[in-house]
């Protein structure tokens, strides 16, 4: 009884809670549909947000909204759909539901741009239709022609934060932006170019992380990164612009140095923060007492803000034609260059290091060896080079051959130092060695040679020089010991085809071993595999005999050939078998009848001819044998 | 069992088919060895080109020699000690790049050569390649140990001892045979194992790279495949490279093999610069 009034307990709850929703669903009936843009003013940097809201039954039916062709529209789509269904209970009072779909659209082309209207189907097959969605496009902003400096000036280009709400928005303006800070917009092929990319937060805003969303990207220039903070933690400085405390943190440094003159553009550069704001502040219209940006996490929401740098056009200058040095090797920079040599007094034959070190701003790694004048009594073996700590160093090897007080020559190198905009030639001084006279060495001489820069972890390889030694002399002997033409192994059929060697050897163990062990469990099966070959030994052994003076022997091998092979077949004794055993044997295995006479006959004539008193003609012997062996050779087959 | 089921005896019928696949794999052995016999040049006048080749080395007549020498790799003759010899009379005419090349042909084929080790010591240009990390040497040795037929012909090796010892693990009736041929199956996989690393790597090194060598006294590279682009490196004659691609405009790019590591970057030079080896 009682399990009976708790299912008619159940069913009227279920039967209360249909009816509830019907009821609501009656109240709903009426859909509304609506459809928006983050922003109709935008810009083809930008990006926009396309909502669809429907509200009323049509938002809980499974319906699915057909958006309208953006591409025709001009917007290519970047994000979504993402839908998000909301059901609010006020005052105990369900109120109806709604369904917001969003698209993130990005504009194609500029101009005035309308979305077409959005499609729902609602109930009674009809169609609803959102109002058309108009959006201004405009050109891409051009590039500041002078990148901005710390602080920044005033009248810089920034773009403020966006993260789709207005409210936010405009509490972001000129509040939270990414900058780019650039030392020049118009540099040579090859000068130096220092680019910052600064994030910049008013006090008060604290984003909590940030990503890249449009990598920063150098088309046509030679990158060297300068700084980024160390694990992606930013440092930030305080500085007051316009009586607002900002706090400013690099986000990246680069020098570039451009590969071929003409205009160019660095593009623009997006990244995404979150930033913690109350929870009320994401609501579409906040409350005047919202404190947007609370401090307590308690109260706190993120939301993603998007944050523009803007692009940058740099000319990019060729180096004059003028003045150009006919040894000028394409080193740009202002640079300045040292030469020394490691001691200053040397023992005739020894070796010492010429040292000649480029510093000063530009990029070192692209500085070519500069070319030392000829000089007589000098021997030049090796040359390293390495960059590190703003210098770039370059060592020769060289071996005094003459003594005396030796007068190296100055060093010329020749530069373009863009911030003359001339060619200069660096120059060295004449350096001195002191050369002390020293008989030469017989043996090779072999000295340890470090490089001038340690390596990436402070060890400072080194390598043995010897210098006074000849090759070996040429071989007369061995020639095509290793055959005429030394192609690789596998790219020969015989070695290929001989690896199917071990492949056989161990498939054919492996049958053998399989065979051996079916033959040692299964005695009937070895006994009828071997029946033949048996019967072909004894046969063989009768034939020997056939020439033998006592016949009887003959016939006695043979009949043991055939009831041996009977035996065999059967699994029996051979001792003890008659004919008409061997009849019943036979016809067990479905030999033919005619076969089984035959049989009988030929062991009848067998045993006959053993106890006869004259031993049969040859010609007679032979036949009886041709008989036997037949007989065997059928019934193999007949029994295989 | 009766005692004549163990008896093995040969049908005629089976001996003839055995006969007739022993006499077709021997007909094909020996066709094969006709067709190579066939294509090969004539081996006593390789060897008298050679020997007048090392006559005219021996007056120093050098680029009569190196002539020679180059006719017979011309014509196909793929030998250490000819690549040892024409990288000689290379040395001798001045030309440490192919010099370079030979040498390194010549160890490619018969890696223990001390000689040609040597002598490419000699015209190696001086490099800031450092020494490889000490735990790393060993192996380089084993690897440089051997040509790569030699790690060939020891892998094959292995794999016909795991097969014989195979074999006897699964025939053999005594159990002291078969723990015989236990022990022998794991050494030889054991080793067929250590050795199964080297062959592929030195495959790789052999014939996975496209290595080539600077021949020009002076080989300057760029930052792309052009002269108008500023200028990356410069390469000295016999440094070797590792050819990355044909840029299809006579231009290569290549990494320098030969170099400090911080050189080692992807950089252009004129394709007649570089020889393969």
């Amino acid at each position: 009884m009682r399990v009976r009034s708790d299912k008619i307990r159940a069913a009227v709850v279920v039967v209360a809670f249909a009816g509830t929703i019907a009821g609501m669903n009656a109240a709903w009936a009426v859909t509304e549909l609506r459809a928006s843009v983050s922003q109709n003013q935008m810009t083809l940097a930008d990006t926009v947000e396309y909502r669809v809201e429907i509200t009323g039954d049509a938002a809980v039916a499974g319906t699915q909204p057909q958006p309208p062709d953006f591409r025709s529209a001009g917007f290519e789509v970047i994000g979504g759909p993402s839908s998000e269904q909301r059901i609010s209970i006020i005052n105990n009072m369900q109120a109806a539901p709604s369904l917001t779909v969003r698209w993130l659209l990005r504009p194609m082309r500029e101009g005035e741009l309308q979305i077409g209207p959005t499609r729902v189907p609602v109930v009674g097959g009809q169609t609803m239709e959102s109002s058309p969605v108009q959006v201004t496009v405009s050109k891409m902003p051009a590039a500041a022609p002078g990148g901005g400096a710390a602080p920044i000036k005033p009248g810089e280009e920034i773009y403020s934060a966006r993260t789709g709400n207005e409210a936010i928005d405009r509490q972001l303006r000129d509040r939270l932006f990414l900058r780019p800070v650039i030392d020049k917009t118009d540099a040579y092929v090859g000068e130096q170019i220092t680019l910052t990319y600064e994030l910049c937060q008013a006090e008060g805003l604290n984003i909590s992380g940030y990503g890249y969303e449009q990598l920063p990207s150098y088309p046509g220039f030679m990158v060297q990164t300068l700084y980024e903070p160390p694990r992606g933690q930013l440092q930030f400085r305080r500085q007051s612009i316009a009586g607002v405390t900002f706090q400013i943190a690099p986000i990246q440094t680069v020098a570039l140095f451009a590969n071929k003159n003409g205009a160019t553009t660095i593009p623009a550069v997006v990244l995404a923060a979150e930033i913690p704001v109350s929870r009320g502040a994401r609501r579409r219209m906040p409350s005047v007492f919202d404190d947007l940006f609370l401090d307590d996490p308690f109260f706190q929401d993120t939301v993603r803000a998007r944050l523009v740098a803007r692009p940058i056009a740099i000319r990019v200058l060729s180096l004059p034609t003028e003045g150009r040095p006919a040894d000028f090797s394409g080193t740009v920079g202002d640079y300045r260059m040292t030469a020394a040599f490691d001691r200053p007094e040397v023992r005739q034959y020894d070796l010492v290091t010429l040292k000649v070190q480029f510093s000063g701003k530009g990029q070192l790694d692209a500085i070519s060896p500069p070319r030392l004048p000829t000089v007589t009594g000098f021997e030049r073996f090796k040359e390293q080079s390495g960059a590190a700590g703003g210098a770039k160093t370059f060592e020769f090897l060289l071996r005094p051959t003459e003594a005396g007080d030796v007068r190296f020559p100055a060093i010329e190198y020749a530069v373009f130092d863009p911030a003359h905009k001339q060619y200069e030639r660096l120059q060295t001084p004449v350096l001195t060695l002191r050369v002390l006279p020293a008989p030469k060495p017989e043996k090779p001489i072999i000295q340890v040679f470090t490089p001038p820069t340690p390596g990436p972890g402070g060890e400072t390889p080194s390598s043995v020089v010897e210098l006074n030694r000849d090759i070996e002399y040429i071989r007369t002997t061995d020639f095509l010991r290793h055959g005429l033409m030394a192609v690789p192994l596998y790219e020969q059929p015989a070695f290929l085809a001989f690896q199917l060697v071990p492949v056989v050897l161990l498939g054919a163990s492996y049958a053998v071993r399989r065979r051996r062990e079916r033959r040692e469990g299964d005695v009937a099966w070895a006994r009828r595999r071997s029946a033949r070959s048996v019967a072909s030994k004894r046969l063989r052994g009768a034939r020997k005999l056939l020439s033998a003076p006592d016949g009887s022997r003959f016939f006695d091998e043979l009949s043991r050939a055939l009831r041996q092979f009977v035996a065999d077949q059967g699994n029996e004794s051979a001792a003890g078998l008659t004919g008409e055993r061997i009849a019943h044997l036979l016809g067990e295995r479905g030999v033919e009848s005619a076969a089984v006479e035959e049989m009988v006959q030929v062991l009848d004539l067998c045993e006959a001819a053993r106890y006869a008193s004259a031993r049969p003609d040859l010609a007679e012997m032979r036949r009886v044998f041709d008989r036997a062996s037949e007989l065997i050779d059928r019934l193999a087959k007949e029994l295989r | 069992m009766n005692a004549e089921c163990g008896e093995r005896e040969f049908g005629f019928v089976g001996a003839l088919r055995r006969l007739a696949a022993c006499a077709t794999l021997v007909f094909l052995f020996t066709c094969s060895i006709c067709g190579i016999a066939a294509t090969a040049p004539d081996v006593s006048e390789l060897h008298r080109r050679f020997a007048t080749a090392n006559e005219d080395y021996q007056n120093k007549r050098f680029k009569e020699a190196l002539a020679g020498y180059r006719q017979l790799v011309d014509a196909g003759v793929s030998d250490p000690v000819l690549y040892y010899n024409a990288g000689n009379a290379y040395v001798q005419l001045g030309e440490k790049g192919r010099a370079v090349m030979m040498y390194e042909r010549a160890l490619r084929l018969a890696p223990r050569d001390g000689r040609a080790r040597r002598n490419l010591a000699y015209v190696r240009p001086p490099g800031g390649a450092p020494a490889p990390f000490v735990l790393w040497r060993p192996f380089l040795f084993v690897r440089d140990l051997f040509s790569l037929n030699e790690w060939l012909l020891i892998a094959d090796a292995l794999f016909v001892w795991i097969a014989l010892a195979g074999s006897l693990w699964m025939l053999a009736r005594h159990e002291a045979a078969r723990a015989a041929a236990r022990w022998l199956l794991a050494v030889g996989i054991a080793l067929a194992v250590a050795v199964g690393g080297f062959v592929p790597w030195r495959g790789y090194q052999e014939r996975g790279r496209s290595i080539g060598v600077i021949v020009e006294k002076e080989a300057v590279s760029r930052h792309g495949p052009s002269a108008t682009l500023g200028e990356h490196l410069r390469l000295a004659e016999g440094t070797r490279v590792e050819i990355l691609g044909n840029e299809g405009n006579g231009w290569l790019c290549v990494r320098p093999l030969d170099v400090a590591p911080s050189s080692r970057e992807r950089t252009y030079v004129r394709q007649e610069t570089v020889e393969k080896i």
